[in-house]
């Protein structure tokens, strides 16, 4: 009579057990953990535990098509300008203006806050930084007589985001200890035909936006670095909260990008160009 | 009282792998969210007034534009602007009308724009009918059987806003040949304020 | 060694060994055959019905029901309870006074410094003096003159406040309710602009400065609408009803 214990898979079990008791018998507590990990690497071998992580971005140079996500982008120039439009910078800054033309191939319209994200700010010429939120408002305790003022952020991290940072700078005495660099902001993205501030991008259309920064005057470089960053669709978050939307993941696009000196009519020419 | 381990048998694999995979088959092919959470879609033309239970809908006039002036900017379309005039009158309180997308022959979706003047959303209570205007900025294939669909929930994240909620979708009539001329030629809209709807728009009911 | 093998062990149900291993099996009673029943053994009970075995957990089972779904509501108390006016406080009918008490939590103390982080009582006494249709708008505090809009008809509702002096009235709606409950004035901004409709024109803040006085407002409706009620809130989810004759 057939017994369910001598069955092919209750059989199986019991010659595994068998086989691993063998083995791990003898040995101390250590050498098991040690028989463990090696068990554990080479199980993971099969599902891509080895593959290289890939940290390289192409090369990204004007007049040349990108594709980022569900936008194709050409960079045509960078520029600066004393001002642009309804945008005007602090004294002792200037606008930057990097000029691309864009294009959603998609199906759904895409929001140019994910155009921003796929485009940071470039590092390390001077882009003044965002104001934390905490700063933005005048702050009437005395306790706070050490903290900068909104313009003095502006005028120290500016100068602490230069190449020769003073390392210092970016923590007045009466910060929060913000150890951390201060970030960027977001470029406003402005449609150059009309000047008006694109806060969609529908499929099938083509714009010539600028993406548009503050940027102090003590750079003087006639270079600005460009990334992209690539957008990966999470369709389902982990978190449940954020279900369909684009994720900037990684850097896949770089190159220096030439900046145009600014004209004494540059926020003219902007418009016409 | 029962000593030792519980058996693995065939049967019992059998019963586990076959649950497993039943329920993935099951959540994986039937459209649950599909059927219960589909909105009431009335379909409509140009100039009919349509009951959406929560607000009457008039879609009153449609136009194109390659340029659209406002009091503050004047807006240049990256094609060109399909201008929609509606009226809403609420039939129940106070509401907010977040729904306003175009889709055109082929299923893309086309939000409407506030560049120029434009309205992307309306507020109306009942009592009155309240008319609005919305831009679209839409690429030349859009133009031929475009549709407008406007409703009070809103369509991000796949038309959640509208789930069992009734949507008016509306025929804008532009015909292959409409396309052409609408798309060749040069037009500068002005598009209203918001307000209340000159007469005859929308009709009051008890 | 881990034994893989159950030994051979008599268990407490093995065979029927009368007399061998002592206190093994049990032994027969004199004047009995192996397989006998006994002539006084009873026939086994039958086990009670599930129903009854069952019968206490049953009873709990739609409670908890009723608690599990109430537990889940949270949407329902957190979003769409205090918005809107849910909460009928009070009903009287036009010309008596109606009482509408409501807590509402002031995070600023904007108008009453003390109030400042508090949850605090608004309570006003209110009396609908008038509702009458009327074929013109008076002209607003700012702005231009209102028309009325082709296609509605215009009420004109008057109300008796009575409250403390620095009562809230900020969020005040004035609305007419018709028999099919279309509602009608539900924004606390009226048709003439005004956002503060509970107090005077001339009130400076969005608190009341006497102690009583008297408010008109004027409501946009359907011809043809049939008013029944007059409902005073202030974004809920409490509000009171007045019965139109």
């Amino acid at each position: 009579m057939k017994h369910a214990r001598n069955d092919g898979p209750d059989l199986a079990f019991r010659l595994g057990r068998r086989v691993v008791a063998a083995v791990v018998d003898d040995m101390s507590t250590v050498q098991r953990v040690g028989v463990g990990a090696v068990a554990a690497l080479v199980a993971v071998s099969p599902f891509g535990a080895w593959s290289e992580v890939e940290a390289q971005a192409d090369p990204l140079t004007t007049g040349a098509p990108v594709e980022v996500g569900p936008f194709e982008v050409t960079v045509e120039k960078a520029a600066t300008a004393d001002e642009l439009g309804y945008l005007v910078p602090e004294p002792g800054n200037h606008m930057l203006a990097v000029v691309a033309n864009v294009t959603n191939t998609g199906e759904v319209p895409e929001y140019s806050v994910t155009l921003g994200n796929a485009i940071p700010a470039p590092e390390n010429v001077g882009i003044i930084p965002e104001v934390p939120l905490a700063e933005l408002g005048a702050d009437p305790d005395p306790d706070a007589a050490t903290e900068p003022t909104p313009d003095d952020a502006d005028a120290d991290a500016g100068a602490g985001a230069e190449p020769s940072a003073d390392p210092s700078a970016s923590a007045a005495p009466g910060d929060q200890g913000e150890p951390e660099e201060p970030k960027l902001p977001s470029a406003s993205i402005v449609n150059i035909k009309d000047g008006t501030s694109i806060s969609i991008f529908n499929p099938g259309l083509t714009y010539r936006v600028a993406l548009i920064w503050e940027q102090s005057d003590k750079f003087s470089g006639d270079v600005i670095p460009l990334e992209m960053v690539e957008l990966e669709w999470v369709e389902d978050d982990p978190m449940g909260l954020d279900d369909g939307h684009w994720f900037a993941n990684e850097v896949v696009f770089k190159g220096q990008i030439k900046v145009e000196p600014a004209k004494s009519d540059a926020s003219a020419d902007a418009e016409q160009q | 009282m029962r000593h030792g381990r519980r058996r693995i048998t065939w049967k019992g694999t059998a019963l586990v792998v076959g649950a497993v995979t039943a329920g993935c088959a099951l959540v994986t092919y039937v459209p649950q969210e599909r059927n219960v959470d589909t909105p009431f879609v009335v379909e409509g033309e140009v100039g009919e007034t349509l009951d959406l239970t929560y607000a009457d809908l008039t879609v009153t006039e449609v136009r194109v534009a390659d340029t659209l002036t406002s009091f503050s900017e004047a807006a240049a379309a990256g094609g060109t602007f399909i201008v929609v005039d509606a009226t809403w009158r609420a039939t129940q309180g106070e509401t907010i009308f977040s729904g306003a997308e175009i889709t055109d022959r082929q299923g893309r979706r086309f939000w409407p724009s506030q560049r120029g003047g434009c309205s992307i959303s309306a507020s109306a209570q009942p009592g009155y009918a309240w008319r609005t205007t919305y831009c679209f900025d839409v690429p030349r294939e859009a133009l031929e059987g475009a549709t407008v669909r406007l409703a009070r929930g809103d369509q991000t994240e796949e038309y959640a806003g509208q789930r069992r909620d009734a949507v008016a979708v509306v025929d804008l009539d532009i015909t292959a040949s409409e396309a052409d001329e609408l798309w060749e030629a040069e037009e500068t809209v002005s598009p209203e304020e918001p307000g209340y709807a000159p007469a005859s728009a929308g009709g009051g009911e008890g | 060694m881990t034994t893989l093998v159950t030994p051979a062990v008599p268990g407490p149900d093995q065979g029927t060994g009368h007399g061998a291993p002592p206190g093994a099996a049990p032994s027969l009673r004199p004047g009995m055959l192996p397989g006998m029943i006994p002539p006084d053994a009873r026939a086994p009970r039958q086990r009670r019905s599930w129903g009854r075995r069952n019968a206490v957990w049953l009873v709990l089972l739609p409670i908890a029901i009723v608690a599990a779904a109430g537990a889940s509501s949270f949407r329902v108390w957190a979003y769409w309870w205090p918005v809107g006016l849910h909460h009928e406080v009070d009903r009287v009918a036009v010309g008596q006074s109606a009482h509408l008490a409501g807590e509402y939590y002031d995070a600023f103390g904007l108008d009453v410094p003390e109030r400042a982080n508090t949850t605090v009582l608004r309570e006003v006494d209110a009396t609908v003096t008038g509702v009458e249709q009327v074929d013109e708008l008076p002209a607003p505090s700012y702005g231009d003159p209102v028309p009325i809009p082709d296609g509605s008809v215009a009420y004109e509702v008057r109300v008796h406040f009575a409250a403390e002096l620095k009562t809230d009235l900020s969020g005040c709606q004035i609305m007419l309710v018709s028999e099919e409950g279309t509602r009608y004035g539900e924004s606390s901004t009226d048709v003439l602009g005004s956002s503060n409709r509970c107090s005077t024109p001339d009130a400076e803040g969005f608190v009341s400065e006497e102690p009583e006085w008297d408010v008109t407002s004027f409501v946009l409706a359907d011809p043809g609408a049939e008013i029944t009620q007059v409902r005073l809130g202030f974004g809920g989810p409490e509000y009171v009803t007045f019965d139109l004759p």
